[in-house]
């Protein structure tokens, strides 16, 4: 387990001989107020200012000064009981940040508005969090993933200073964090650290997500991680096109979806000297442009076909059986308004059959409060449904979702039993946990004519989507995160490319 | 014959043609409807380093086409005969889901 944004200590420890005298309880205080401290001294005398009326020799004086005497303030302020890490851990960027508004985080924590103090009144309370994840993964724990966002954004919202600690082993699911690094740029810099699995940290390093995650994270010889990254890539803030020929220009995700090829190709290269047959390659980009083209056209009404989304993935390799297995994940996000809100602007015969749909399963999930939301989700899914009347006009539209669907089936394919691949669809209150046999029987059973996916073994709309593969949020998550995790098989791809 | 070339919308960074709004923009740019209404046949190109084209950029390209002319027509006005077996299968699924909505009505 490392420290994100901390660095090595050194001989820190050598220090614990100061404390040996005092109670037990206050030793584990000001233990921890000695590490903070070193911090401070570190930060506060690693950059010298130049120019100005001093020299040079008294500026770094003055600049020691300061260090020691902050430093120290904050281990006496731990021997008097005081929480630590409020001023000495701080940096001024907090002091004077302003809250800034935020889908993600309004959603995640209800009356953001009033509930968030500005840091001058913090400076009053000094109130510090201290917030442990586990189990970070819609795949799996859609709502460990939910409470431990909501806890983060109500501590943006109150405290002066935070930490956080993910205890995961592995990254479970890369959509978790996409969502945390888009929050993040949202949020006043009140955090300062915590505790990091290495293959976590050095999954976060290959990914290039530092710098969206504010996180600094130890150094790790990439060498030794079987990791192999598409680093993170966003689309510029929604609304923001100004050029005249928007559509006519080749479009970001176009690129990032060759990108995304050429470096699965130099993964398999690099682990079994096997590149991604052409029908692969087609497969991949189909499925990252479909996704991404339906998050700019649908996901910000306010800025129609302008939207914005963040997509990163990797792989990683494990050995089975002397069996090289490559483990994938892949997830896009684009934030804005939920599915379930979008495509009730659905034309009117198209809307009838949706709400027949939800009445008609509405009491088939009677613990879950918000199944009319999670049934339009699903609804949302089938072919011929949009939210844009003009397409459907034309007769066009209304199949994104399938070949995003079809697609994953056929990347995720395997001959192999007990594989682990899954896509997860989330938005709003809703978690759709779409298993690779529940999509492959789905594109079995529609045989090249019209897809629809309900979400049960029989794959009919007169039956209610089954029970495990909805899971109700306990927050609004206001956007829609794709993420799924997936075992690639080249040899299957290869024998399956004329399938 | 009239030539439509699809290079034009590419860049060499780019294996793929994608996006239904992208679709309707090369519509108007190479204004299909004044083309179709002319008694010649559109002969549809491609840069070599193209891979695939997206399903929705079919639609949003052939959408009025097949509205109008419906897809007997549409074969026979629009030649893919140029193109890569790969990417006719692209035009073809594309299409498939254009009368997709037409059939589901019948």
């Amino acid at each position: 387990m490392g420290f994100w944004h901390i660095e090595d200590l050194e001989d820190f420890w050598a220090l614990r001989e100061l404390d040996k005298d005092l109670p037990d309880d206050q030793r584990g205080r000001v233990g921890e107020a000695r590490k903070e401290a070193f911090h401070v001294r570190r930060r506060l005398g690693a950059n010298i200012p130049r120019g100005g009326a001093r020299s040079e020799k008294q500026t770094a004086l003055a600049k020691k000064r300061y260090a020691n005497k902050s430093a120290r303030r904050v281990i006496v302020s731990a021997k008097r009981g005081r929480p630590i890490g409020y001023d000495g851990d701080v940096s001024k960027r907090a002091l004077v940040a302003q809250k800034k508004e935020s889908l993600l985080l309004d959603g995640l924590l209800p009356n953001r508005g009033k509930r968030w103090q500005p840091m001058r009144r913090r400076l009053r309370s000094r109130s510090t969090a201290e917030i442990d994840v586990e189990k970070f993964s819609f795949l799996t724990h859609p709502n460990y993933v939910v409470q431990a966002l909501s806890e983060i954004a109500e501590a943006e919202s109150a405290h002066m200073a935070a930490r956080i600690n993910f205890h995961d082993e592995d990254c479970l699911d890369i959509g978790a964090w996409l969502v945390l690094a888009a929050m993040r740029s949202e949020m006043v810099p009140i955090f300062t650290g915590g505790a990091m699995s290495n293959v976590v940290a050095s999954v976060i390093a290959a990914l290039q997500m530092e710098q969206a995650l504010r996180m600094r994270v130890p150094q790790i010889d990439e060498e030794t991680q079987n990791v192999w990254s598409f680093p993170l890539r966003a689309r510029r803030a929604a609304g923001t096109s100004t050029s005249a020929t928007q559509f006519l220009d080749t479009q970001d995700y176009e690129e990032v979806a060759t990108e995304l090829c050429e470096a699965i190709d130099v993964w398999l290269d690099a682990c079994v000297e096997q590149q991604l047959t052409l029908q692969g390659r087609r497969s991949v980009m189909r499925l990252v442009t479909e996704t991404l083209d339906n998050a700019e056209r649908h996901a910000r009404p306010d800025f129609e076909n302008d939207g914005d989304w963040l997509m990163t993935g990797f792989m990683s390799t494990a050995e089975d059986d002397s069996e090289v297995r490559f483990k994938c994940q892949l997830a896009l996000l684009s934030v804005g308004t939920p599915i379930s809100k979008t495509v009730i602007n659905c034309d009117d015969a198209t809307r009838a059959m949706m709400e027949q749909y939800v009445a008609a399963h509405l009491q088939s999930g009677p613990r879950l409060r918000h199944m009319d939301d999670h049934l339009r989700t699903i609804y949302a899914l089938q072919d011929m449904v949009s939210r844009d009347r003009v397409a459907t006009e034309g007769q066009r539209g209304g199949t994104g979702f399938s070949d995003i669907i079809k697609m994953f089936a056929d990347l995720a394919g395997h001959d192999r039993d007990g594989i682990f691949a899954r896509m997860a669809i989330i938005s709003g209150r809703t978690c759709l946990h779409l298993d690779q046999n529940l999509c492959e029987s789905a594109v079995d059973k529609c045989n090249g004519g019209k897809f629809n996916i309900w979400l049960n073994s029989a794959q009919s709309s007169d039956i209610p989507p089954h029970e495990s593969a909805v899971q109700e949020l306990d927050r609004d998550f206001n956007g829609t995160l794709i993420t799924m995790a997936f075992e690639l098989d080249p040899e299957y791809l290869e024998r399956t490319a004329d399938g | 014959m009239v030539e439509v070339d699809l290079g034009k919308l590419t860049s060499a960074t780019s294996k793929v043609l994608a996006g239904h709004q992208r679709g309707v923009a090369a519509r108007a740019q190479y204004e299909l409807d004044r083309l179709e209404e002319a008694d010649q046949v559109i002969d549809i190109l491609a840069p070599k380093h193209l891979e695939t084209i997206s399903p929705s950029f079919v639609q949003g390209f052939l959408g009025e086409s097949i509205r109008r002319m419906g897809q007997a027509r549409v074969r026979t006005k629009f030649n893919f005969g140029s193109l890569p077996q790969f990417l006719r299968d692209d035009f073809d699924i594309g299409i498939k889901r254009l009368t997709l909505r037409t059939n589901s009505k019948d």
